[in-house]
């Protein structure tokens, strides 16, 4: 791995790990939808998980169609967001986790959000894994550089 | 709210509110010090200000476009005079105005006063501000009060200022601004004064000029100096100026002027005896009022002394090496200085650069032993070594006229755009623009002659055409450096050229007609409300930054010829030594030559011939989709990217295409005419792409760094030249492909 990217995977991670909360889209029928999800993210960078009930619009909407847009963002809400705040735009698959592969997700999630252990146990919940294909970081309010995370992630589809 | 403070407001706020020298002001008037009275307009009056006009913000994104630390001082210098034009054009809340502008009256009346900066920061940053931001004495009227308050504001933002907060580490966009207001003293005499002189404690420095104190505290006045012995108070040297011929006076509209001084005045020095006793002893009142020694600015008027300031002299002052604030303070120059280097430029350096290039290319190489060859290759060399210091040393100074102009420019006229000034300096004769006009008209030539056409198509240049075609290639050769300085294999060169002449058939000549008419309307409005506003001639000015300009761009073209004989002679050393069988590696240095030319031997290094670049995997996974420079051209253009990473790169650079770019040397500016848009990683407004860009109404961003490592040859690019930011859209669609389709 060069410099750059490997810059770029640091700049990637150190926002995910300061974030707990993302905005997470999804659509139906051309209809965008938009969710204040709480996330954990992989090591690798290969994949962020979340959680939702079953009977939610959210989870209705991945089951139609799985593509699916995550924002991750340090604004303060002030004016200096502007020059100083980043936003990294995901965009990744959203599928089950299989049984066998939980356990280590599980970790991951409540590791961020252990408060949220009974809810991710509830059999009305459901756990996603979104398997990441790009991840575009803006800064400096207009610089935007693109990480395509990997060609195997097709592997998983 | 409170905005401003007099000396009846007890207990004095702190310098974070009125300024360390507000306060240092404050402090000497109560303690009896001779001193104008001042009064203070407070950070909170700055603070209102700025968030009134929302400028908070637009300061960040115009110092944090990228990281400070990788602008170039001319990127910092253009978000300076931006923001210094946002400051120009923003509203005092009415309020805060009436209420400043109502104490002012109160205190002074219609006085001419001295409008003056009070950093906060001077007290305790470890550094100092002093003549860092900006001062303005005999301001006259309301309007003239508001406007130098707004400018002693903006001054914060100066280059120099930002650059040297940077230096102290200081969080630059959280400073802050006081003013300080005190009546204008027209001194008949003014100076200044060490209490110690910091390169000997046993003696006091001081300084005097005829007049006011301006000409001396930036250098263009040389004063009397004095050197007095602490102790018994006696003088023990008096250094007389080489001649006193000039002063600075209050002007009769406002601000001052220099002009010539009277003879009789001239021949006296601005002190006699008592007048030198008599700022000594001011000098030793602050002194002890401060309990350290002093370095004051004082002015005499009608019989009296005043104190214009006084700050402490640190530990080993001027000549500290850790500060670097003098390096900063040079950042401008003088106007006398500019006229100076503006004569010594055009009128011998100029001319014997041109005579040295003459008499170089006059220089049958061909008929030279390896023995002669070496003497004149080191000739060459050390040339080249001499024009290039000067090139540091004049040129690059001197191209501060066209800074000085655009201040001036903005603050007479206060124009939407802030480089509306460079319209005024282009569309003059420059000889980049007088060379494109060649490479037309051989164009013009090949577009009317098939056979040369299919022989520039295979890049041969020598004897083709007509003998009017070769004599343009020989005066383009000879006069404009096109042979490409560190081109290294002379032959890519005649390809290149056929190459740039095939693209000009291609161009639209009237592409090049610029705004000519607005350019002199932008030029009446200018000489209308600078003579209103400035005491120098505007004209002269003017005719000055558009030397400036000109010598900015030309210089490089006068020195590349130089530097084109060095390669000349270099090529010619190569072919001799190995015409006698010496082996020669491509990248050989001119001094290994010369080496080799004089029977040495050398280590040459092979390796260095080979280097090899190849796009790794993980700069595919890496891509800009947006980057943001600087824009430095107006309009909005998308095209094929043209990455040019080495020389011959350009010979494959068609018409229509984006030009990405490292940096375009002036002697390759010919290109600019073809491209659809210029994006180069080298920042500034006032750098080759950006002007020869403005000069043919072509997109142009500079400053954007990693430019020729995240762009690749054949993406497709949008150049946005308003907002300075490029967009790139992908060369390879699959993963968008991929994503197109639901994924159930």
């Amino acid at each position: 791995m060069d410099k750059t990217e490997r810059l770029m995977q640091e700049r990637i991670k150190a926002l995910l790990s300061e974030q707990p909360l993302a905005v997470l889209s999804t659509q139906r029928n051309g209809q965008p939808y938009s969710s204040l999800m709480a996330f954990a993210h992989t090591e690798d960078l290969h994949a962020i998980v979340v959680a939702t009930g079953k009977s939610t619009r959210k989870h209705q909407n991945i089951i139609q169609d799985s593509r699916v847009s995550l924002l991750v963002d340090n604004r303060s809400n002030n004016e200096e967001d502007f020059h100083s705040a980043a936003a990294l735009t995901v965009l990744g698959v959203a599928k089950p986790i299989d049984t066998d592969e939980r356990p280590v997700y599980e970790a991951i999630y409540l590791k961020r959000h252990p408060y949220l252990e009974k809810f991710l146990r509830s059999p009305a919940t459901t756990f996603i894994k979104i398997a990441v294909k790009h991840y575009l970081l803006v800064s400096r309010f207009q610089n935007v550089m693109e990480y395509r995370i990997s060609d195997e992630v097709d592997l998983f589809a | 709210m409170k905005w401003i403070y007099s000396l009846e407001d007890l207990p004095y706020p702190d310098a974070s509110v009125i300024g360390g020298k507000g306060l240092a002001l404050f402090q000497m008037t109560a303690a009896g010090l001779p001193v104008p009275k001042p009064v203070c307009i407070g950070t909170s009056a700055y603070d209102l200000f700025v968030d009134h006009n929302h400028l908070r913000e637009k300061i960040g994104l115009e110092l944090y476009r990228k990281s400070i630390r990788d602008m170039r001082w001319e990127e910092i210098w253009d978000a300076s005079l931006r923001i210094k034009l946002l400051f120009m054009k923003a509203k005092i809340d009415g309020e805060l105005e009436a209420n400043i502008l109502d104490t002012i009256r109160d205190h002074f009346g219609d006085r001419p006063l001295a409008i003056r900066s009070s950093a906060p920061e001077e007290d305790g940053a470890g550094g100092s501000f002093a003549g860092l931001h900006e001062s303005y004495i005999n301001v006259v009227g309301p309007h003239e009060i508001a406007k130098k308050i707004k400018m002693v504001w903006a001054s914060l933002w100066s280059d120099r200022a930002v650059l040297y907060r940077q230096e102290l580490g200081l969080e630059v966009v959280k400073s802050r601004m006081a003013v300080v207001v005190q009546p204008f003293i027209e001194g008949d005499v003014s100076g200044i004064m060490f209490t110690r002189n910091p390169l000997d404690d046993d003696q006091m420095v001081l300084e005097a000029v005829h007049g006011l104190n301006q000409g001396l505290v930036d250098g263009a006045i040389a004063p009397d100096r004095w050197l007095i012995t602490r102790e018994n108070r006696r003088i023990e040297l008096h250094h007389k100026p080489e001649k006193r011929d000039r002063w600075f006076v209050r002007s009769a509209a406002d601000g001052v002027i220099c002009d010539v001084i009277g003879d009789e005045r001239g021949e006296q020095p601005p002190l006699d005896e008592p007048g030198v006793e008599g700022v000594v002893q001011l000098g030793l009142k602050v002194e002890e009022h401060f309990q350290a020694p002093q370095d004051i600015e004082w002015t005499q008027a009608d019989g009296r002394s005043y104190l214009l300031q006084a700050r402490p002299i640190t530990a080993g002052s001027e000549e500290t090496s850790g500060d670097k604030r003098a390096w900063y303070l040079s950042l401008t120059r003088s106007y006398d200085n500019l006229l100076q280097l503006w004569r010594r430029i055009t009128q011998t350096l100029l001319p014997e650069m041109d005579e040295d290039y003459d008499r170089l290319k006059a220089v049958n190489l061909g008929e030279l032993s390896e023995a002669e060859l070496a003497v004149e290759l080191r000739r060459r060399i050390e040339l080249n070594e001499r024009w290039t210091a000067t090139y540091w040393s004049d040129f690059i100074p001197f191209a501060h006229g066209v800074r000085l102009f655009g201040e001036v420019y903005n603050d007479s006229v206060e124009p939407d755009d802030p480089f509306e000034f460079v319209a005024l300096l282009t569309g003059q004769k420059m000889l980049s623009t007088e060379r494109n006009g060649l490479l037309l008209d051989c164009a013009k030539l090949a577009a009317a002659d098939s056979s040369l056409q299919k022989n520039l198509k295979r890049g041969v240049l020598k004897d083709v055409g007509g003998p009017d075609f070769q004599a343009k290639i020989s005066r383009l050769r000879s006069h404009f450096s096109v042979d490409f300085v560190g081109v290294g294999d002379l032959s890519v060169v005649d390809q290149i050229i056929s190459a740039m002449i095939l693209q000009y058939t291609l161009l639209d000549s009237d592409s090049a007609a610029r705004g000519q008419e607005e350019a002199e309307r932008l030029e009446r409005l200018f000489f209308e409300k600078a003579a209103r506003n400035i005491d120098i001639d505007p004209a002269e000015l003017l005719s000055m930054a558009r030397a400036s300009y000109r010598i900015r761009d030309d210089d490089n073209i006068h020195i590349g010829r130089i530097g084109q004989e060095l390669e000349r002679a270099c090529e010619y050393a190569k072919t001799l030594l190995r015409t006698n069988e010496k082996i020669v590696q491509p990248k050989i240095s001119a001094l290994n030559l010369c080496l080799l030319l004089e029977g040495e031997k050398i280590a040459q290094d092979a390796s260095a011939a080979e280097v090899q670049e190849s796009e790794t995997a993980s700069q595919k996974r890496v891509k800009a989709r947006q980057l943001q420079g600087q824009p430095a051209s107006r309009g909005v253009a998308t095209g094929t990217a043209r990455v040019i990473e080495h020389m011959a790169d350009l010979s494959g650079f068609r018409k229509g295409e984006v030009l990405v770019i490292d940096a375009i040397d002036p002697t390759m500016t010919f290109f600019a005419p073809l491209a659809a848009a210029i994006i180069e990683r080298r920042g500034g407004m006032l750098i080759h792409g950006a002007i020869i860009a403005r000069e043919y109404g072509i997109p142009c961003i500079t400053g954007i760094a990693g430019a020729t490592d995240y762009i690749t040859t054949g993406d497709r690019i949008t150049v946005d030249g308003y907002l300075g930011i490029c967009t790139v859209q992908s060369q390879d669609e699959n993963i968008e492909k991929n994503l197109s389709e639901p994924v159930r």
